[in-house]
């Protein structure tokens, strides 16, 4: 399919949705004195406005984008997706996060150094299964508590937790919704998942840790004077913490188990304990549910939804075909295919958000234009879930918990600008990446 | 001059924003120092309150009823507006960090949103020569 002036529709409509999925501004009604804010779930929506208004938007697409098509059904990744939420938020509404987080800055005694990588491990292992946002506002509020009663520079802190979270996003199946949307579309399962990406994550995190070590090295004091820290403050419902937690490794050791055994898809499974967690809610908090489900964050559905209704108009007039056989070009084998994905994912992440990066590249993949060899497809979708998560750490758009992240800082009296966060991106992550990409590379010519 | 003030306030808060709102109130105002944390559990509480105290002090000493209010939320624009509407708050001042570049460009500004949506009066304090 060649482009025509019908395209213009559907790219000025992807266009829009990702400016909008940063600026999220606020619009006031004409002739009333209300406002509308545009936060990241209504910008898809402005997409698909504009879709409609240059006459792109068509009953088939608007079908396909919901219901789907080959396989894959964009209903389920956004009920798995809601499902981990919820249990995830109810979680940590318990405070079995901070707890966590307390309990490990204890046994790091007085050692700064210890504090650093424990708290580079904590926050490996809870982006393993969490998503990026819960993981960064619990760790960074800690990591300011614990620096700011120690007396040092949080820092170092700061960017080691997020890159880790990045970093380890890409390690599990449930690490990131962009890792569902990518393994969906390829029919990667949850075991088959972790053995591709285990050992890449633990190599990508060890080299980008040594790394941040060695920049601000000097900025660490060896000791910080320790503060009386009781991590049982933390808690606030003991009981609910264990019960989440238990209902989270259930979640994780069903959806790793094989489809034949469970005979379930993985979005019911974890529908099913997203509801066993909501059943416990509504008996153990009444009137408290309405704070829980305050926090899961709804705004995914219209922006998930819409996403795939834009990035569908834009598969029907031939850009995600224009782009799989100019991938094509640089995919004759899976080596290449690897590296190629993996940059161009990455940097494409960095300034356009992972999301709508994930769901165009997936789309070119599908294409029929792009005509690489089963292994090298295989090793672009691996490399495709490498760049979603290590390209949020180039600059602070690349993915929502960046901005997120820049703005507790902000708040917290550690501003950080665009360029100063960028200026550690550009410098760490393309290391970093060359060597995820020669362990997929390696993985791939052995496995 | 205001009878129910809330100040809104982060650990960014500079001395500045305080003194204004200090000025801005006569003996019979009441203050309310509301911060807005993502989880309230006994630690953040006792963490807070440290961290806050030299605000409530600050009102104190000028002789001014302050109480310090933590509220729950992982949405702080809307916190704000609504704690302003359930206490019939008549003003609200809170500081602003006036940004620039890129990241000034895609940030999400509470000033802003507090400004369109609250209830009532709306005092925006911006630290002299202050840009982040």
């Amino acid at each position: 399919m060649h482009l025509s002036i019908l395209s213009i529709g559907p790219m000025l409509a992807f266009v829009v949705t990702i400016y909008l999925i940063f600026k999220h501004p606020t619009i006031r009604i004409p002739f009333t004195k209300k406002y509308i804010y545009i936060d990241y779930g209504f910008a898809p929506i402005i997409g698909l406005i504009v879709l409609f208004a240059t006459f792109s938007l068509g009953i088939n697409t608007v079908t396909r984008g919901i219901i789907g098509g080959a396989g894959v059904k964009p209903y389920s990744i956004v009920i798995l997706i809601m499902s981990l939420s919820y249990i995830c938020v109810s979680l940590d509404f318990t405070g079995f996060f901070e707890y966590l987080s307390l309990r490990v800055a204890r046994f790091s005694k007085n050692s700064s150094k210890r504090l650093f990588l424990y708290f580079f491990l904590l926050t490996a292992f809870l982006s393993l299964f969490t998503d990026n946002d819960t993981v960064i506002l619990t760790m960074t509020l800690i990591t300011f508590y614990m620096c700011r009663n120690a007396g040092i520079n949080p820092i170092p802190f700061l960017f080691a937790q997020f890159f880790a979270v990045n970093i380890f996003g890409m390690t599990l199946y449930i690490g990131n919704p962009t890792n569902i949307v990518a393994a969906e579309f390829y029919g990667l399962s949850f075991t088959e998942f972790a053995k591709w990406m285990i050992l890449p994550s633990v190599v990508a995190a060890a080299l980008c840790m040594f790394l941040i070590w060695m920049i601000f090295r000097r900025s660490i004091p060896s000791r910080f004077k320790p503060s009386p820290i009781d991590p049982s403050s933390a808690i606030k419902n003991r009981s609910g913490a264990l019960f989440g937690s238990i209902v989270l490794g259930l979640t994780i050791v069903f959806m790793s188990l094989p489809s034949s055994l469970t005979h379930a898809p993985l979005w019911g499974i974890a529908l099913f304990f997203a509801l066993v967690m909501f059943l416990h809610d509504v008996v153990a908090y009444r009137s408290g549910i309405s704070n829980i489900s305050s926090r899961v964050p709804w705004e995914i559905v219209p922006f998930l939804i819409g996403l795939f209704i834009v990035i569908e108009s834009l598969a029907s007039t031939g850009w995600t075909e224009l782009f799989g056989s100019q991938l094509s070009k640089v995919s004759w084998s899976p080596i290449t295919s690897i590296f190629a994905v993996c940059f161009l994912s990455s940097l494409a992440t960095g300034f356009m958000n992972n999301y709508p990066m994930t769901l165009f590249f997936v789309r070119a993949f599908q294409s029929s234009t792009f005509t690489a060899t089963h292994t090298a497809k295989l090793g672009s979708t691996l490399a495709l879930i490498a760049g979603s998560n290590l390209g949020a750490n180039f600059t602070l758009i690349g993915a929502l918990a960046g901005l997120m992240w820049a703005k507790i800082l902000s708040d917290k009296g550690h501003p950080i600008s665009f360029k100063e966060f960028s200026k550690y991106g550009f410098l760490i992550m393309p290391i970093v990446i060359i060597v995820t990409c020669v362990v997929l590379s390696i993985e791939l010519m052995i496995l | 001059m205001y009878k129910r003030m809330l100040l809104c306030v982060t650990s960014a808060t500079p001395k500045d924003v305080v003194e204004t709102a200090v000025r801005l109130c006569f003996k019979e105002t009441e203050v309310q120092v509301l911060h807005v944390v993502h989880l309230l559990n006994d630690f953040v509480r006792k963490e807070v309150s440290k961290e806050f105290s030299w605000i409530i002090d600050t009102f104190k000493k000028a002789g001014i009823k302050c109480d310090l209010e933590i509220v729950e939320s992982t949405d702080v624009k809307n916190a704000i507006i609504s704690f302003a509407k359930k206490n019939s708050s008549d003003a609200i001042v809170t500081g602003v960090i006036p940004r620039k570049g890129l990241l000034g460009f895609f940030s999400e500004s509470i000033s802003d949103y507090v400004v369109k949506n609250a209830p009532c009066t709306v005092i925006l304090v911006r630290k002299a020569g202050q840009l982040a």
